[in-house]
């Protein structure tokens, strides 16, 4: 069947992938983590409490982006598989298991959940979805509270961390949060860089057209819905890990899809860099108006509003737009050795940048 | 599958067989035959309200076939969902172009050059010979959203002929173009059903499928009236009739 587009010469093609700005990426973020994981070595404790929230909120902004931004799953539930993680963490350390590894298994719990949860939802499209989602994790709070082992209506404490002193216990939180962020952030950039990525993007800009191109489109939509809700469950397991305490109206609160959807806005939907300057920026605004009560809701409003009127695709949104700056190398550079170049058809990356190109055949 | 130019006893790369669609009580086609061979180029024309749009969305699966037989490359597609035809063999375009806004040509290129599962270089190979043949390689780099009408044509073919289609689908492509513009698409699917492509374009703009097609085939009222060579099928007395209310001239 090759012979059918043999239209002249086999074209000669390179695909660069990498450029200078990507390897600064993997450098920064190297020694990031690095710095990152001696914290809490080096500063008080507190630290490491508040930066263990962050590393929840980058986990948060990074898989509901995957889902709205890269598959056009627009969910207002995750907090159902937040929540769902958190109270995962608790009924795995009743059952004897280290409050640390439960963590990661509150994950896989949480992918468990949303398979046959996608059977049901993926029937709804669009607003009906966003609906349905909200409704899932309304029902996941109404189950929780139905069992009086996990404390019911009222909640309940992680007890089987209480015996581990203090600082030694939040590092602990705080370096297993720090190792879950990192495999989310990696994960989820390994997926976006395979072709499954192309396929998700296509899914996202128009299903039929994709449909026609032989993508499945729901295959791909679930996987993204499965990984996407592990993802949020892991948020919720650090975060239970980190404050102690579950209580399902804050577990299950529609609040988390508030914030989910505030960083990835803010920050860029469907870029893999928004999020997480999304999530950095909802922090420093938590940190900025911490002790002034509920004056830190005006603050994330003018947060919103300055970002939706000076950056409308989100900041880092704009910056790629505008500048065409990418720090994640998730782009396909086209070069053409053998044939001229039109203008205008510039590459976004210098030739100099290049470190690694992969040739087509011939 | 170099063009074994179409002899009889070929089975034919697309055969459509007692096609029948209603929509709740309304009849759109009526008992369609249709065979397409590889190397031909099929023009399918009809006044309004024939069912061409229809018989399209029965080709491609984007609605339940209610009665007949598709049958691609000799498998019977009555029962395949749209997007697992492709890997039959089909591939087509869509009359208002739908681009990946999102992302550059190349990307919307590599979904259909990527689709089967075939590896990475294969993938590039075949996204890089769709542009050749369309003349959008100085365009690869380009956001699809920042493209104008003719070239988010092209991208439409472009992605079409990355998957390597058998029998490729043409839905009204010539809407919009100059006449430069639709010599060159003349050319360019000329050039590829000479390969042994086959391919079926729906077009109500009759004079360009009078030059580009072997074969001309009528809607009207949900069945073929009339199928041949394009001069005769235009002089026909029923086409003149469909399309004019009056007898032939």
């Amino acid at each position: 069947m090759t012979a059918v587009l043999e239209v002249g010469p086999a074209p000669t093609v390179q695909v660069v992938r990498w450029s200078r700005a990507a390897s600064a990426t993997v450098a920064g973020f190297v020694v990031l983590v690095a710095v990152a994981a001696a914290v809490p070595m080096l500063f008080v404790p507190l630290v490491g409490n508040r930066l263990t929230a962050l590393l929840a909120l980058v986990v948060l902004a990074v898989t509901w982006n995957a889902l709205a931004g890269y598959a056009g799953l627009v969910s207002v539930g995750q907090q159902g598989f937040f929540g769902l993680g958190a109270y995962a963490v608790l009924a795995l350390s009743d059952l004897g298991l280290n409050a640390y590894l439960s963590v990661p298994l509150a994950g896989v719990v949480c992918a468990l959940a949303a398979l046959p949860s996608s059977l049901l939802l993926f029937r709804l499209r669009a607003g009906q979805f966003a609906i349905g989602t909200w409704v899932l994790a309304e029902v996941f709070r109404l189950l929780v509270s139905r069992v009086p082992q996990l404390g019911a209506g009222t909640g309940r404490s992680l007890t089987s961390t209480t015996d581990v002193d203090p600082a030694l216990r939040q590092a602990f939180t705080y370096w297993t949060a720090l190792a879950m962020t990192v495999l989310v952030l990696v994960g989820a950039f390994l997926l976006l860089r395979s072709r499954v990525g192309i396929r998700l993007q296509a899914v996202r800009d128009d299903e039929n057209a994709a449909r026609s191109l032989g993508v499945g489109v729901t295959g791909e939509k679930r996987l993204v819905f499965v990984l996407g809700s592990g993802g949020a469950g892991v948020a919720g397991a650090i975060t239970l890990t980190n404050s102690l305490t579950a209580q399902p109206d804050n577990m299950f609160g529609v609040q988390w899809a508030a914030l989910m959807i505030f960083m990835v806005v803010i920050g860029g939907i469907g870029t893999f860099e928004g999020p997480i300057i999304g999530a950095v920026l909802l922090f420093a605004v938590q940190q900025l108006f911490d002790g002034f009560g509920n004056w830190y809701l005006v603050g994330l409003g003018v947060l919103a509003v300055v970002a939706t009127l000076a950056a409308p695709r989100g900041v880092w949104g704009e910056l790629a737009h505008r500048r065409g700056w990418t720090a994640a190398p998730l782009f396909h550079d086209v070069r053409w050795p053998a044939l001229p170049l039109a203008p205008g058809a510039a590459a976004r990356h210098d030739a100099a940048d290049t470190t690694v190109r992969e040739e087509g055949r011939r | 599958m170099t063009a074994s130019l179409a002899g009889p006893d070929v089975a034919p790369a697309l055969s459509v067989r007692g096609v029948r669609h209603a929509y709740g009580a309304v009849p759109v086609l009526q008992g369609v035959d249709l065979d397409v061979r590889s190397g031909e180029v099929v023009g399918v024309v009809g006044p309004n309200g024939a069912g061409k749009t229809t018989l399209v969305d029965v080709l491609t699966g984007a609605v339940t076939l209610q009665e007949g037989r598709v049958v691609l490359g000799g498998d019977d597609v009555s029962r395949v969902r749209g997007a697992v035809r492709t890997r039959h063999g089909l591939a087509r375009t869509h009359q208002v172009p739908r681009p990946f806004t999102g992302m550059t040509v190349f990307e919307n290129v590599l979904v259909g050059a990527t689709a089967g599962g075939v590896d990475r270089a294969t993938g590039y190979d075949r996204a890089a010979r769709a542009l050749v043949a369309t003349r959008m390689t100085a365009l690869a780099n380009r956001p699809a959203g920042a493209l104008g009408l003719l070239d988010r044509k092209r991208l439409e073919l472009a992605r079409a002929l990355a998957l390597q289609p058998r029998v490729l689908l043409l839905d009204e492509v010539a809407g919009g173009l100059t006449d430069a513009e639709t010599d060159d698409l003349v050319d360019l699917v000329g050039t590829l059903s000479g390969q042994g492509l086959a391919v079926v374009w729906i077009e109500h703009l009759v004079h360009v499928l009078v030059r580009a097609a072997t074969r001309l085939v009528c809607l009207a009222e949900g069945t073929v009236i009339a199928d041949g060579p394009p001069d005769e099928v235009i002089a026909s007395p029923r086409v003149q009739q469909a399309y004019y209310g009056g007898p032939g001239s």
